[in-house]
């Protein structure tokens, strides 16, 4: 279940970046901000409010802590996704 | 050696930054980048970190030991080829106390400037912020980066002042924003005495060299006649930057503001300005 939702977030991940003209940027659950460098200050907020509408994620600023790598993202949706 | 200089924002940070990057043998950072915002990481991100740390004296401690520690500083000083490395940056102000603790040799130096001006500066109506280190008026659209910044920005998280806050706007916010990080600089001064040294904004406005220079010597790493001349002319050359960055004013002066907001500044001011003479004396003493 857990490795389904790694799948899922990668792929949103890709798709932000790629939609900022980084197309074709590795992601894995291990990348996070400034590794790929795309995923600059300016991706993260984009990244933070797909990834929380396409999963479903109640969240506020105060959650942005837990967005800053693709592991943390899937370990913060694990425990608040409705 | 590792100096972190700590403010509000809005303190010519990014000014000082360029400049002492300039100097031989010091290598400066604004907020983690080389001399200025467009320079590469030197140091890890901690911008998001910045309110975490704030709430919790142990998340401080984590974010240092894992970002700031002695082991990181050393190894980007070394890369960087300098005695001396320098991070200038709003959010050392709730982790100098930490760093300090971690970093038996490191300094600090806080940058206070007065309320009034740091909250004309700060606050932001319509448009575009450049520089967005406060709070913008509550309904004035933000655009990513406006948006990633306030994302970390201290905020009330206990106490009175979090039902006060959503019917704030930008100057009540920015007067506690204003209050709030100088009360944690005064702290780190009162756990740290001799360690983290105070620069008054007026005086470094008048006087940028002798300021900066007279910084570098209390902390045991004086410039030559040579250096001081480089520091000049880079101070010289990054003014001109900095006031295409600054982007003007649009709050009026405090006469302009309501009751309300002229007693929140008063009252900040009185407490702050106690705070510091107080520190000042008993150093003195």
């Amino acid at each position: 279940m857990t490795e389904g939702l790694v799948d899922e977030v990668v792929a949103i991940v890709e798709s932000v970046l790629a939609a900022r003209g980084a197309g074709g940027v590795t992601v894995t659950v291990d990348s996070g901000m400034a590794n790929p460098p795309a995923w600059d200050s300016l991706a993260f907020v984009e990244i933070f409010t797909t990834v929380s509408e396409r999963l479903g994620l109640d969240v506020s600023d105060d959650d942005a802590i837990h967005f800053m790598t693709v592991r943390e993202i899937v370990d913060f949706a694990v425990a608040n996704r409705r | 050696m590792f100096l972190a200089i700590a403010s509000t924002g809005r303190t010519a940070t990014s000014y000082i930054a360029e400049a002492l990057n300039k100097v031989p043998g010091i290598a400066a950072l604004h907020e983690g980048h080389l001399g200025n915002d467009a320079g590469p990481d030197v140091l890890p991100m901690v911008n998001l970190d910045n309110f975490q740390c704030f709430k919790s004296a142990s998340r401080a401690a984590e974010v240092v030991a894992a970002k700031r520690s002695t082991a990181v500083l050393d190894v980007a000083r070394s890369e960087l080829g300098v005695a001396l490395l320098v991070d200038v940056a709003y959010y050392n102000s709730v982790l100098l106390d930490e760093i300090l603790t971690q970093a038996p040799d490191a300094h600090g130096a806080i940058i206070m400037r007065d309320c009034e001006s740091f909250v004309r500066s700060a606050t932001w109506f319509t448009g575009t912020d450049p520089m967005p280190v406060g709070w913008p008026e509550p309904a004035k659209e933000l655009d990513a980066r406006e948006r990633f910044i306030g994302m970390g920005r201290l905020r009330p998280h206990t106490g009175p002042d979090v039902d006060a806050w959503p019917a704030w706007g930008g100057i009540e916010r920015n007067i506690w924003l204003w209050r709030t990080t100088n009360t944690v600089l005064c702290d780190a001064r009162e756990r740290h005495p001799g360690r983290v040294h105070h620069i008054d904004f007026a005086d470094f406005t008048r006087n940028p060299t002798a300021v900066l220079a007279s910084l570098l010597a209390t902390i045991g790493c004086p410039l030559g006649e040579s250096a001081t001349g480089e520091l000049e002319r880079a101070l010289v050359e990054a003014r001109s930057h900095q006031n295409e960055r600054m982007g003007g004013y649009q709050a009026g002066p405090a006469d302009t503001w309501t009751a309300g907001q002229r007693r929140l500044l008063a009252e900040a001011q009185m407490a702050i300005e106690s705070r510091v003479e107080s520190l000042r004396d008993r150093r003195v003493g």
